[in-house]
């Protein structure tokens, strides 16, 4: 797959190795432009360190990353552009919603009107509109995760990576969010990475999905290939 | 829900040792003090506080203060922010030596200090030369005092520190930020009333050390006497009223600055809850 000529981020044999625990053991995928891919794994695979990885917020021992044709694997975390949707959101809790989505802009030095029109914007697109006062604490599982999804959209990143981004919703509300999310990226046109422990959520809304155990790639295709044709006997246990 | 039903005459039995005891070690001492600096009417003790000497020692006290928490409150944050937020080798033996003060009889301390810096020292030659004065001059004092406080404002921040973890930091960084920036706008509205009460807690220290302030200090009265070496230099000459009008001042610092740590402690509680 890699060396096409969509092939928007790319990872080259990344490998991280914690204390006694392997995260990344020679992952090398690329994602094509536009797509919403799932890195689907059990808990302690190491997604999450691969999107870490990816964000420039841990770093890695060895392997290279490229975003849209740049080499990122040296640059800071503030400079290479991504958009992160944290698994408890991270919402800033002594700011309301209008600073936290404002934050970045602020930080890039937007003029104040140029600010409250981008945050409107942001607002109506996430069906927020009129919560702008509201600090974190109040609000739902779901309206805090529409606030991160906002926040992390404001300075029109590159990239867009989300890590379980259902986890601390409701167990009820999360197939009518997954919709909605899917729907909002396609809509957005972003490209974008999720973590997830839940097949059903990899399989439902991403367009590719990269299953990872123990810090290995075990397979990657489209959720009706992974189905079909489970290459790994990890993988056809996972799946069932 | 209750557990037990202590509503019986046990709850009242411990109340009642419970107050008695505050009584006799807490309150009674306390009114002693102040009837003592009162017992020779409102003049003596007016006379007693505004001695040229009792307000050098005032001034010294509250300078000293300051300095001290200027420097702690830098210290503090420093520390406290390398403690929580990298790892690295040795970092629990920095932990643990940050907290040394704490376990270290303060007169160890200001031995420590007049042998590093007093005549006997080899930094001696290099100071005299250079006139600089620390031993029994009011450096020392500063720098006794220093030591003496020192984990107080990082011990408050070191685990709201690790209880905020390092999201909203990561975040913040993610959309552009710089690290003061991050620091100033998303860690420390976080830890404003643990470093508050932090600093509250180092400046009640300060202004009553004795120990290692008073080895250091040389007491040269109106010059290096804080307010606790002049309460001792008082008492020492049986100027009793004197010495009691000077606790009594000390006392009501005391008490301000207990209400400072209730007001704060409840609003870093309440801050909590949004």
């Amino acid at each position: 797959m890699s060396g096409q000529a969509d092939t928007y981020v790319e990872l080259k044999h990344i490998n991280k190795n914690f204390k006694n625990f392997v995260a990344g053991d020679d992952i090398t995928f690329a994602v094509e432009k536009g797509k919403l891919v799932g890195l689907l794994g059990p808990s302690g695979s190491g997604k999450t360190t691969i999107l870490r990885i990816l964000a420039g917020l841990e770093p890695a021992d060895s392997g290279e990353i490229f975003i849209a044709g740049r080499e990122v694997s040296h640059v800071p975390a503030s400079r290479r552009g991504i958009g992160f949707v944290f698994q408890n959101y991270a919402l800033f809790r002594y700011r309301n919603v209008f600073d936290n989505i404002a934050f970045g802009l602020k930080v890039n030095h937007w003029k104040k009107q140029d600010i409250r029109d981008r945050v409107n914007e942001l607002m109506e697109l996430v069906g927020l509109t009129g919560l702008e006062d509201r600090y974190p604490k109040q609000l739902s599982g779901g309206q805090r995760q529409r606030v991160a999804f906002a926040r992390a959209l404001a300075v029109e990143p590159q990239l867009l990576l989300l890590d379980e981004p259902f986890a601390a919703i409701d167990a009820k509300v999360r197939k009518e969010l997954r919709l909605w999310l899917r729907e909002l990226i396609s809509r957005v046109g972003i490209t974008s990475i999720f973590v997830t422990h839940d097949q059903e959520e990899a399989v439902e809304m991403a367009d590719e999905i990269i299953i990872i155990n123990r810090g290995k790639i075990e397979q990657i295709g489209t959720p009706a290939e992974v189905y079909e044709n489970p290459r790994t006997p990890f993988v056809q246990d996972f799946l069932s | 829900m209750k557990i037990r039903n202590d509503s019986g005459p046990v709850k009242w039995v411990l109340i009642g040792i419970s107050a008695l005891f505050l009584f006799v070690m807490l309150i009674l001492p306390l009114v002693y003090v102040v009837f003592t600096a009162l017992r020779d009417g409102l003049d003596s003790y007016a006379k007693a506080v505004t001695d040229p000497y009792a307000l050098k020692a005032i001034g010294l006290t509250v300078k000293v203060t300051v300095i001290t928490v200027l420097v702690n409150s830098a210290f503090g944050l420093f520390a406290a922010w390398l403690l929580t937020r990298y790892s690295f080798r040795g970092k629990g033996v920095l932990a643990a030596l940050t907290d040394l003060p704490l376990s270290i009889s303060p007169i160890i301390a200001g031995l420590v200090f007049l042998l590093m810096f007093g005549r006997q020292s080899f930094l001696y030659p290099f100071l005299d030369a250079n006139n600089i004065r620390i031993v029994f001059a009011q450096p020392g004092i500063v720098l006794a005092t220093i030591f003496v406080t020192l984990p107080f404002i990082s011990r408050e921040l070191i685990p709201v520190l690790n209880a905020v973890g390092t999201e909203e930091e990561e975040a913040a960084a993610l959309m552009g930020a710089k690290g003061f920036y991050i620091f100033t706008q998303i860690t420390f509205p976080h830890i404003r009333w643990a470093f508050f009460y932090g600093v509250v807690l180092c400046a009640a220290r300060a202004m009553g050390e004795f120990g290692a302030v008073s080895v250091l200090s040389g007491h040269l009265n109106g010059l290096t006497n804080t307010m606790p070496l002049y309460i001792e230099l008082l008492y020492q000459g049986f100027d009793f009223t004197g010495a009691f009008a000077m606790s009594s001042i000390l006392i009501v610092m005391a008490v301000l600055i207990l209400i400072l740590r209730n007001i704060l402690e409840y609003r870093g509680k309440k801050e909590l809850e949004i």
